[in-house]
């Protein structure tokens, strides 16, 4: 069965065939996702509509869809240009998967499979997601021990990773919502390996911390009002660093990233049911030109940055040179609005900051069902459970074998790219 | 350092061959003896997230025994590798018991064996990775007479540990790790 599910998922286009896929966690390795009968969609499947500018249908959005290890149908990647009709889907989803090394054992990455057993985990309290914000990362052999110093002149780790993220950056989503799905696989020359999939808790619901000075900003009630508050943060843009640093006096320039940069900073683990820790990582997302900023004045306390770019302070202070100079010519090019596609405030440029990854499983075993926040892990499934599987390792070697960023000169959109993104 | 190394071992090779065809002889081989030698070696540290490559450095050794018969010398021997290289010094040492079998005691040619413990360590200003184990050498050598009991020794030895933990800085992490040690070289040997 293994070797015609590897070869079907080399054949595979993003366009799945109607068999479902069932998560084939075994002992002896990880082979992803096997086939498993349909049973109907997932309730993030078949959300997305197309904008004014888009010209891909939703039927030709929907050929990007897969079974998920439950039965249920999801959207999965897509490339932000149909490659069979051309049409425009006006957002992407980041790095095609298809070229990791892992691809051929994970497949096509379900969006929203923990959004979805939460919603049986703890029915009073859904968190849905758009499906804008997934955003996909990988990188095959890179290296975890910095080459510099004691341990990088003896010891290599080299890992392949392949990542996903819920991280919208075009609404007021995350100004109070910390939950946001995540997908995790590692595979790493050293027998650690992992395969998660979770709701993670980035930092503190209902609130935010500021990106340009690490202020708290409390925002409001969090999606779900009972959200687990999670390690870590989110640190986002508002209109404070706005003024600061992006409205600027005549003859500065805008300093863009410390204006906008945002740089949700997860800290995630697997437990056990008895709270022992099998696996923990942190992984960094971070987001150089996202197309909104808190700012409680303007509606659903969001601010855009494209219209900045049309502000001027009360002092003469305006947003010059760099973004708004390429989206707007200094606020000279009228009407780019924050969903227009030639404004560069679109989300498209993002990195990863791998960090740690631990594992203490020596001997242990690989396949856990948790909950869908990574917590009380049982060898059984259970309803609302997650199959996750952890590396039978223990890799604390006393120094840091961390993960340098990947994505940072990559750009993942295409010129008909555009918030909601 | 390698060059004047290297051309050191030439001469000393080059004494002991043209020394050899006119002194086919062996040194007496009777009390007390010492002896310390001098030349290359290849280390490497070995464990499941290491570096694949052995390292070339500086070897040398002391010893000193007791003469049990004309074909069976004991004694203990330290044994030492070094290199430093990009502000990291990797230091590799030994301590063994020994025995020397002559086979042919007329022969200067020698078996060695020895069991003891070895000690890698690796530093720079700020971190220090060391790894300590039961290890084991084998060796041969060829004591070529010079005179009143002095040898000069081409010798050649591999010496490699059992896994032994690996600390970095106070902290044992969770590595095993092997040693390993070919060198050869040149030395004096006195009974």
């Amino acid at each position: 069965m293994r070797p015609f599910v590897r070869a079907l998922r080399r054949l595979s286009l993003g366009v799945l065939p109607a068999s479902a896929m069932l998560a084939g966690c075994s002992e002896d390795g990880y082979y992803g996702i096997e086939p498993v009968r349909e049973t109907g969609p997932a309730f993030q499947y078949s959300i997305w509509v197309p904008g004014p500018n888009d010209t891909c249908t939703p039927e030709q959005h929907n050929r990007y869809s897969m079974v998920g290890p439950d039965g249920k149908r999801y959207n999965t990647w897509h490339p932000p240009v149909d490659p069979a009709s051309g049409c425009s889907f006006g957002h992407e989803h980041g790095r095609d998967p298809r070229g990791s090394k892992l691809y051929s054992r994970t497949g096509p990455i379900p969006f929203g499979l923990a959004n979805e057993a939460l919603d049986i985990w703890d029915a009073q309290n859904p968190r849905h997601e758009d499906h804008y914000g997934h955003k996909v990362d990988w990188e095959n052999d890179v290296q975890m021990v910095r080459r510099d110093g004691v341990s990088g002149a003896l010891f290599s780790v080299k890992c392949n990773l392949l990542a996903k993220l819920h991280q919208g950056t075009h609404s007021k989503d995350a100004f109070t919502n910390n939950l946001h799905e995540m997908v995790y696989h590692l595979d790493c020359t050293d027998g650690t390996e992992m395969h998660v999939t979770i709701m993670t808790a980035i930092g503190t619901a209902g609130q935010f911390n500021r990106t340009c000075d690490g202020t708290t900003v409390v925002v409001g009630a969090p999606t779900p009002a009972n959200s687990p508050n999670g390690g870590g943060q989110r640190r986002m843009p508002d209109r404070t660093c706005v003024n600061q640093f992006m409205r600027v006096p005549a003859g500065q320039r805008s300093d863009y990233d410390r204006a906008l940069h945002e740089s949700w900073e997860t800290s995630n683990s697997v437990r056990t049911d008895n709270g022992r820790t099998l696996a923990s990582f942190n992984p960094y997302f971070q987001v150089s030109k996202p197309s909104r900023f808190h700012d409680p004045a303007a509606p659903n306390v969001t601010g855009r940055p494209i219209d900045v770019c049309y502000e001027t302070g009360p002092a003469g202070e305006r947003a010059t040179g760099g973004d708004c100079l390429e989206s707007t010519n200094n606020g000279q090019t009228a009407g780019v609005t924050w969903d227009d596609s030639r404004s560069e405030f679109n989300g498209v440029r993002r990195f990863v900051d791998i960090n740690d990854n631990n594992i203490d499983n020596k001997d242990g075993a690989n396949v856990w069902y948790t909950d869908p926040f990574g917590r009380h892990g049982r060898r059984e499934p259970f309803p609302g459970s997650i199959r996750q599987w952890v590396g039978s390792v223990k890799n604390d070697y006393g120094f840091d074998a961390n993960g340098p960023v990947i994505g940072f000169d990559r750009f993942y959109g295409t010129s008909s790219t555009h918030a909601p993104n | 350092m390698r060059s004047p190394l290297m051309a050191a071992l030439a001469g000393a090779l080059l004494l002991t061959s043209t020394t050899s065809l006119s002194a086919q002889r062996a040194a007496e081989r009777h009390g007390v003896w010492v002896g310390a030698g001098v030349g290359l070696g290849s280390a490497r540290l070995s464990c499941d997230i290491c570096r694949i490559d052995r390292t070339g450095g500086t070897a040398g050794y002391l010893r000193a025994g007791a003469t049990i018969s004309k074909s069976i010398l004991v004694g203990l021997e330290a044994t030492g590798w070094y290199k430093s290289k990009s502000d990291i010094d990797q230091l590799l040492g030994s301590l063994h018991a020994v025995v020397l079998l002559y086979p042919k005691p007329a022969s200067g040619f020698y078996l060695k064996s020895g069991l003891g413990i070895s000690q890698f360590s690796a530093k720079d200003d700020q971190d220090e990775v060391s790894s300590q184990a039961l290890s084991v050498q084998f060796g041969v050598g060829y004591e070529v007479a010079m005179g009143r009991g002095l040898s000069i020794v081409p010798y050649a030895n591999f010496l490699g540990s059992t896994g032994g933990d690996v600390r970095f800085n106070d902290t044992v992490s969770g590595l095993s790790a092997n040693t390993s040690l070919l060198q050869f070289g040149v030395g004096l040997t006195l009974h």
